[in-house]
């Protein structure tokens, strides 16, 4: 099934409890807006306090467990990057990342932010590192989380990536940016 | 750039003009249409839905460029996510982000393409093909630029007794910074908007950056105006001209026409690619394949074709298989590792739709529907691909080779590439699968019942509207498109030149 059908099917789901959701809608509107106004509070541009948790925890399990300082640029950016795509698909990204941030809850788990490293591995590993089925297109959140994780210039370098300018030994014959 | 594009020489934001001709698309085939058109005394107006940027304007920093420069920030895929589609969105379209790689149209192909009813001959290609090679500077890839995998590659080739394919390129005095898929920032490539539209400018063309085409309007075939919104400010205008040339690609120029409810019911049908995924192999010692240029040499395979392709570390990290601290530390050896990514043409059993969502939820369905599932026979010419692809690395003296299956494999010999055809069963074992080369979906030819645009390049229902883009091709091309578009485009000026000439002149306004 397509992704779009999914979030049909999803939709089709929440209608018996749409009496409910009307009741729910005040408080679900006031904590998001709330948690946009938190993560605006702090520079972000697109995400909300709760995806910006998310990406974190995201950044965490699925790359290096050990940076946090590191994650929290890696989240910036993500952000950076969906604030400069121009598409019609961004709100589909920060669907599926509020996706993976309440899919837990599912089965009765704590949401992802709030699991422990441990569980939040084993959730990813369980749910998230295949390319089948809805998990599978949930796992598009890898792609995000390493285009955040790899694009900062302090990434590159750690793998050994030596910028244009700096590569003045090592170009062997090649031609010089200054020369040509 | 968001807020620059508008206000460049050349663009203009008043609509009360009408033209000769409107070019949706400033690619490889609206940028030269619009050239020709130009230079031939005609007034012509190109809409560009992306950005105009300038060398000045591009940077090293992938993340920025790839979210601006691509359509949907790179992140355009099919209906089940499972197949990434790469495309320009910045006047240009995606000859600026191409590896400027030009291969001339395989005349076998062309061939085929004639049994449709395309009315090109062998001659007319060679011309076409000759006029923008010249324009574009073509010339074998400088060797001094090859980076140090490609040469690993070179005599892993050599060794296998493979026939060896240099590329062809179209640089201006290239250095090899390895950062072609962002554009170029030393304006060292030669692209749609470095050749054709300062081309079309000088001959007084206009330009609309970050304008979207919305729909033809017409009456019975009868197009009056084509709606247009501006996506600074979101004024929606109306632009009218004697002829409407459709060039924004194989998704957006079929989706265009079903919007307008033009084209019949093929539009959209027999969506092609040459579609790929991308392997890695590790070697002993360092490489730095970084340094120099990305994509040096290729093999023609059967059914398939090997390109050796070097990426920056975020998109390096993108493609590469893998998960947890295996990815992580894969990273860290990323002086050491290479890739290659494998090619096939697939066959045209894809399709472009506006589903219920783009229907009814535009603002937040607002782009086209891809549908495509890979039948297994383009499957297996990936096993053939891969296989040969780790049998060239492991013959270079790589230590393992990483196929992009998704069940992580590391192949360490010949004798494990049985891994290969046990994994790799239907599209979605492929990690990092997708395309940069769409084709069809506004087939040419000659039977109106099967194809949308006759061989003049005009759409079989509509008198006035012409496609000059890679959704002409009732097949894929094989190769990397870029010269075939442009050449086909050069040959379509021609005919869609002398339609508007005939046409009396108080014709200009609104009407056909």
């Amino acid at each position: 099934m397509s992704l779009n059908g999914y979030l049909a099917v999803a939709a089709l789901c929440l209608l018996p409890f749409s009496p409910l959701l009307v009741v729910a809608a005040p408080c679900i509107w006031w904590q998001r807006r709330r948690a946009r106004e938190l993560a605006q509070r702090d520079g972000y541009l697109q995400l909300d306090a709760t995806m910006v948790r998310c990406l974190e925890a995201c950044v965490e399990a699925m790359v290096r467990p050990d940076e946090g300082e590191r994650a929290e640029r890696a989240v910036r950016d993500m952000d950076r990057y969906l604030h400069l795509s121009f598409s019609s698909r961004t709100w589909r990204t920060k669907a599926l990342i509020l996706a993976v941030e309440h899919a837990p809850r599912l089965s009765f788990k704590p949401a992802f932010s709030a699991m422990s490293r441990d569980e939040r591995r084993a959730f990813v590993d369980a749910r998230l590192s295949t390319t089948k089925g809805i998990y599978g297109t949930l796992s598009l959140l890898r792609q995000l989380v390493r285009l955040g994780y790899y694009s900062s210039d302090e990434a590159a370098q750690s793998v050994g990536f030596v910028p244009l300018g700096e590569r003045g030994a090592q170009r062997r014959n090649k031609p010089s940016p200054v020369l040509v | 750039m968001r807020s620059r594009g508008a206000s460049r020489a050349g663009a203009e934001t008043s609509t009360e003009a009408s033209y000769d001709v409107v070019v949706v698309g400033s690619g490889a085939g609206g940028a030269v249409i619009a050239s020709e058109l130009s230079e031939r005394g005609l007034r012509v107006l190109v809409i560009e839905r992306g950005p105009w940027v300038e060398p000045d304007d591009i940077s090293h920093d992938e993340l920025a460029m790839i979210a601006t420069l691509y359509r949907d920030g790179g992140a355009q895929t099919n209906t089940d996510a499972d197949m990434f589609v790469l495309q320009g969105s910045c006047v240009g379209g995606s000859t600026v982000l191409t590896n400027a790689v030009c291969f001339r149209m395989p005349e076998e192909v062309r061939l085929r393409f004639e049994s449709y009813g395309w009315r090109l001959s062998s001659e007319d290609m060679a011309r076409c093909s000759q006029y923008v090679e010249t324009a574009m500077s073509v010339a074998p890839l400088d060797e001094r630029l090859h980076n140090a995998a490609a040469q690993r590659m070179h005599a892993g080739m050599q060794k296998l007794g493979l026939e060896i394919g240099r590329f062809d390129k179209a640089f201006d005095r290239c250095i090899g910074c390895g950062y072609c898929n962002v554009g170029c920032a030393f304006g060292r490539k030669r692209d749609a908007s470095t050749v054709w539209i300062p081309r079309a400018l000088a001959a007084g063309c206009r330009v609309l950056p970050r304008t979207e085409a919305l729909r033809l309007q017409h009456r019975a075939g009868h197009v009056e105006a084509l709606l247009c919104r501006d996506l600074e400010t979101g004024r929606h205008f109306k632009v009218s001209a004697k002829r409407y040339v459709l060039a924004a690609g194989a998704l957006h120029t079929p989706e265009l026409l079903l919007r307008s409810g033009l084209g019949g019911r093929n539009v959209g049908k027999r969506t092609s690619f040459n579609a790929g995924a991308i392997a890695f192999a590790e070697y002993e010692e360092e490489l730095d394949a970084f340094d120099g240029d990305q994509m040096c040499v290729h093999y023609f395979g059967e059914g398939y074709v090997i390109e050796q392709i070097h990426n920056p570390p975020m998109s390096f990290a993108l493609t590469m298989p893998g998960w947890f601290d295996e990815h992580h530390a894969a990273m860290q050896r990323y002086r050491k590792r290479t890739a290659a990514g494998v090619l096939v043409p697939t066959q045209a059993v894809g399709r472009v739709f506006r589903g219920l969502g783009s229907k009814l939820l535009t603002r937040w369905f607002d782009h086209p529907n891809l549908a495509f599932r890979l039948p297994e026979e383009d499957v297996a010419a990936f096993r053939r691909g891969f296989k040969m692809l780790a049998r060239v690395f492991l013959a270079s003296g790589a230590k393992l080779v990483i196929p992009p299956l998704a069940t992580f494999t590391e192949l360490r010999s010949e004798d494990e590439l049985y891994f290969i055809d046990e994994r790799l069963q239907e599209q979605r074992d492929l990690v990092g699968f997708g395309s940069s080369h769409p084709q069809g979906g506004a087939c040419m030819g000659d039977d109106p019942s099967r194809d949308v645009v006759a061989p003049n390049y005009r759409v079989y229902d509509a008198d006035c509207v012409h496609v000059v883009d890679a959704s002409l091709f009732p097949e894929s091309v094989r190769v990397n498109p870029m010269i075939s578009i442009m050449a086909v485009a050069k040959h379509a000026a021609e005919s869609i030149a002398a339609l508007v000439e005939a046409s009396p002149s108080s014709e200009a306004v609104t009407t056909c």
